[in-house]
């Protein structure tokens, strides 16, 4: 059987003591206590020791577990004592030498002092020949050799030949590199507690390394957060929580509701369009067409909207019904003709001149500030919203959408569009009445980061590849007016919805 | 009854650079606190307080970012205790944990009141079967909650209703980010020939998001609530090499798996897109390591090199084009690290750290309008660290 290796095998040297006769000599395994094995020379396998003595032979093999001891008895009266964790060989058992491998762990040995008889202990690094002491031998992972002397005089030598002697209560530690130098022995309790440390340390470390699969699986709920895009700054530096969502109120109905949320206010934004018939499920299909089609009427039309701005206390709301799809390329109106369109399949605007547009159009339109009538028309089958068409009619005396009386004729409305610094896209849409109020409608175009855009983010863009560059930015829009008495409506959407839905034209 | 303290410092500081643009000089600092007692032969107690305050991201923080990070703040309180039976090569640990992590994300949110502030409470067993020290077999189970008490969805708050109808979607939750959890792990190293050492680890996660109900395909909620199951698989090649006592190297190749399922759908409003089963992702990361350690022990100057390289892909998110709109396919990320440090001993326990990061992501997403997916980022720092 070939001697069991440590982890890092070293050539062994022998060291040669001369000794005196002696009787013959056996080993025996004589004590056990705990999970101790031992494998017989001829065999492949570990035996569990049950009873004792077991008479060991050369080449038999010896091996206790955690918290287990064995007890080797030589028949000169010497005692081996292998600690726990530890395996050794038995190399030689003769009258004249005996020779055990230890090839990991520790044991602690008795060795009579009888005459030329040799006794030796080897380690992957060392080897301990002793004549009558008491000393332990210890290899840790690496093949590193520590020998302690209680009793006697022992000799050691590492693998080039260099030789210490060992005096009582002395140590000393052996490596690939060669022989330390010997010192005092430590305290066995500090060793002890040595040990304890070592395993806490290892317990640390399990009981993190869990830990880090708890935080792992925490931070991907994070992440998901960010990559929907629930979380920005606005141009103001703060934080911005996002939430939009569809619901459906009605089979012909879906809404979508934009929700932004900061640490001292809540506003929110939300448009509700009725269609013509019944919306799939799958609202693409429908919202496709919201915008209009270019060629053939559209199979899905908004017969009516709502969209609302809240910030909880003050809210502007616009409604609308009376929708119907007009070819606005072919109604006999030239100024409201469209040669860009909003292609939702493509994402784009692209191209249409001369070709049938079919645009939804609203007969009737009430624009409401804190639930005050601000600003409306009505019509009948309305094809054509330019003044010049002379279809409609400003709302005055009556609600647009529910027709009742007015308690006063609508003021005059007045509106100017103004861009206060000439180098940001940020625009001022200035709605002034004749009874003094006002509402006025800041919309920033913002990146991720909560800046402002700039004219040379739209540089060299005009129409079509102006509104494509929008599509890359944020759009912020602060709503105030007399009603809020200094309140303010503010909502960070994405353009495209305002464009799809023909908010922003 | 035996005390024996673990306890360790770190302090360290430095900068992180995105994309090229520096951050501002920040610290690190962390504490170990670990009493660890043994009542006999039997039974020891292992009580640890950590806390961990981060300034400056690490390469490893930063998945995406253009994500928000101003400081992270760790505190763990736990105890655990260790039962080894007589003459036995088991050992047995019950444990009980908490964990409190603060996150500052913008320069208005204070300490404290982060939205993505949370808790965990846990309790947990173990078995480990030491057939040879410090070699072992483990097996774990641990029941856990997250809570994020500063985190609702806007939509709970917004149920009231507006204009005579409702904002919010029937069965909406509050507190939907809390999760149920329940973490079997399996563990396990032993010696391979007599030059290496092989290390692996298992673990099947469950969580039940308790408030959070799933997205149908019109966009509306359903009854059942969302359940996730991540697996993982680790292996870990060791070569520990002691060539004398003042002179070892470790070096080391690592191999991981995960695989997240959910049951999850996700519907993108503004592009009136449904996207089943969001959350599911694979992941393959790997990487060496080597680590020299020159000197006494526990005085070493310790020089270690590493790289990581990890691919992630979401076989359900379709990619996006830079405005948003989807374009079929699939979402695949590339990730790798490499890391340098440096330690040198000033006393024993004691030594100056200084520790670099590089790291590139790389992805076929194009939409980044809230998420980075491709970018760079370096990181260093530089300080003292104190363990016993």
């Amino acid at each position: 059987m070939h001697p069991r290796r440590a982890i890092f095998p070293i050539a062994v040297v022998a060291t040669l003591f001369g000794l005196g006769s002696y009787a013959a000599a056996g080993v025996s395994l004589t004590k056990v206590s705990g999970l101790v094995q031992f494998k017989p020379v001829d065999s492949e396998g570990w035996q569990v020791v049950r009873t004792v003595p077991v008479d060991l032979r050369e080449g038999d093999a010896v091996r206790t577990a955690l918290r287990a001891q064995a007890t080797l008895l030589f028949q000169d009266g010497s005692r081996v004592e292998l600690a726990a964790n530890s395996s050794f060989i038995v190399d030689q058992a003769t009258s004249r030498r005996s020779t055990l491998n230890l090839t990991f762990g520790a044991l602690k040995a008795w060795v009579q002092h009888l005459g030329s008889r040799r006794f030796e202990v080897r380690t992957p690094t060392a080897v301990c020949s002793v004549r009558g002491t008491e000393f332990g031998v210890q290899v840790l992972p690496g093949g590193r050799t520590v020998v302690d002397l209680y009793k006697g005089l022992l000799g050691v030598e590492d693998r080039r030949g260099q030789q210490v002697l060992l005096h009582p209560n002395e140590r000393v530690q052996v490596d690939l590199r060669g022989m330390g130098t010997p010192g005092a022995l430590p305290n066995e309790r500090a060793e002890l507690r040595s040990r304890f440390h070592t395993i806490m340390q290892r317990e640390m470390a399990l009981t993190m390394s869990k830990e880090q699969v708890m935080a792992a699986a925490v931070n991907e709920i994070k992440t998901a957060e960010f990559q929907q895009g629930k979380s920005l700054i606005d141009v103001f530096g703060k934080r911005v929580r996002l939430e939009e969502y569809i619901v459906r109120p009605q089979p012909d109905q879906f809404k979508l509701v934009v929700l932004n949320s900061r640490a001292d206010r809540f506003d929110y934004f939300y448009y509700l369009g009725t269609f013509n018939t019944t919306l799939p499920s799958d609202l693409t299909v429908a919202l496709r067409q919201i915008n209009g089609t270019v060629g053939t009427a559209p199979t899905y039309w908004l017969t009516a909207f709502q969209t609302g701005r809240s910030n909880t206390q003050d809210s502007v709301v616009e409604m609308a019904n009376g929708g119907h799809p007009v070819d606005i390329n072919n109604n006999g109106v030239a100024s409201d003709a469209v040669t860009q369109w909003f292609d939702p399949s493509q994402n784009k605007y692209v191209d249409v001149t001369g070709k049938s547009v079919y645009m939804t159009l609203f007969d009737n339109y009430g624009l409401y500030v804190n639930g005050g009538l601000k600003y409306g028309w009505t019509g009948s089958n309305i094809t054509s919203y330019a003044s010049t068409a002379g279809q409609i009619t400003l709302a005055s005396t009556n609600d647009p959408i529910t027709g009742a009386a007015l308690a006063q004729s609508l003021p005059a409305r007045s509106v100017s569009t103004t861009f206060p610094d000439s180098s940001q896209i940020h625009q001022i849409i200035y709605e002034s009445y004749s009874d003094g109020t006002f509402t006025q409608w800041d919309n920033y175009i913002i990146d991720d980061q909560g800046k402002i855009a700039t004219t040379a983010d739209f540089a060299a863009t005009a129409g079509t590849t102006y509104d494509q560059t929008l599509l890359k930015f944020n759009y912020e829009q602060v709503v105030t007016a007399s009603e809020f008495q200094g309140r303010k409506i503010d909502l960070v959407v994405e353009p495209k919805i305002l464009i799809q839905s023909g908010l922003i034209q | 009854m035996e005390l024996s303290p673990i306890y360790g410092l770190q302090v360290l500081g430095g900068q992180n650079f995105y994309t090229g643009q520096r951050n501002s000089l920040t610290g690190n600092a962390s504490a170990v606190v670990a009493p660890a007692m043994k009542f006999d032969d039997n039974w020891s107690l292992l009580p640890s307080f950590n806390s961990a305050y981060q300034g400056t991201e690490q390469v490893l923080d930063i998945v995406g970012a253009g994500t928000l990070f101003q400081s992270q703040w760790d505190n763990r309180l736990g105890v655990k205790g260790v039962y080894t039976p007589d003459d036995s090569l088991w050992r047995f640990k019950p444990s009980l944990s908490t964990r409190y992590e603060f996150l500052q994300q913008t320069k208005d949110e204070q300490i404290g009141k982060g939205l993505y502030d949370y808790y965990t409470m846990d309790a947990g067993f173990d078995a480990e079967y030491v057939y040879r020290e410090p070699f072992a077999l483990r097996a774990g189970l641990d029941y856990y909650q997250n809570h994020f008490p500063n985190y609702t969805s806007l939509e709970s708050q917004a149920a009231t209703s507006f204009q005579g109808q409702s904002l919010a979607r029937e069965l909406v939750g509050n507190y939907v980010l809390d999760t149920q959890n329940v973490l079997l792990s399996l563990g396990g190293e032993g010696p391979v020939s007599d030059r290496f050492i092989v290390q692996g680890t298992a673990s099947v996660l469950y969580e039940r998001f308790a408030n959070q109900h799933l997205v149908a395909a019109s966009g509306d909620l359903t009854s059942p609530i969302r359940q996730d199951v991540m697996s993982s698989l680790a292996v870990s090649l060791k070569m520990p090499a002691e060539l004398n006592s003042d002179l070892r190297v470790l070096g080391s190749w690592d191999l991981a798996g995960i695989y997240n399922t959910s049951n999850q759908n996700s519907y993108d409003a503004t592009q009136t897109q449904f996207i089943p089963y969001y959350y599911n992702y694979g992941e393959i990361r790997t990487g060496p390591n080597v680590r020299v350690l020159v000197g006494p022990s526990h005085e070493e100057t310790i020089v270690g090199l590493g790289a990581t390289y990890w691919y992630r892909r979401y076989p359900y998110r379709q990619l996006q084009d830079a405005d948003g709109a989807y374009q079929g396919g699939s979402t695949h990320m590339g990730n790798w690290m490499v890391q340098g440090s440096l330690t040198y001993p000033m006393a024993p326990h004691f030594g100056l750290v200084f520790n670099v990061q590089y790291g590139r992501a790389t992805s076929n997403q194009h939409f980044e309008e809230f998420y980075r997916y491709n970018y760079t980022t370096t990181n260093y720092l530089f300080g003292f660290t104190y363990d016993y």
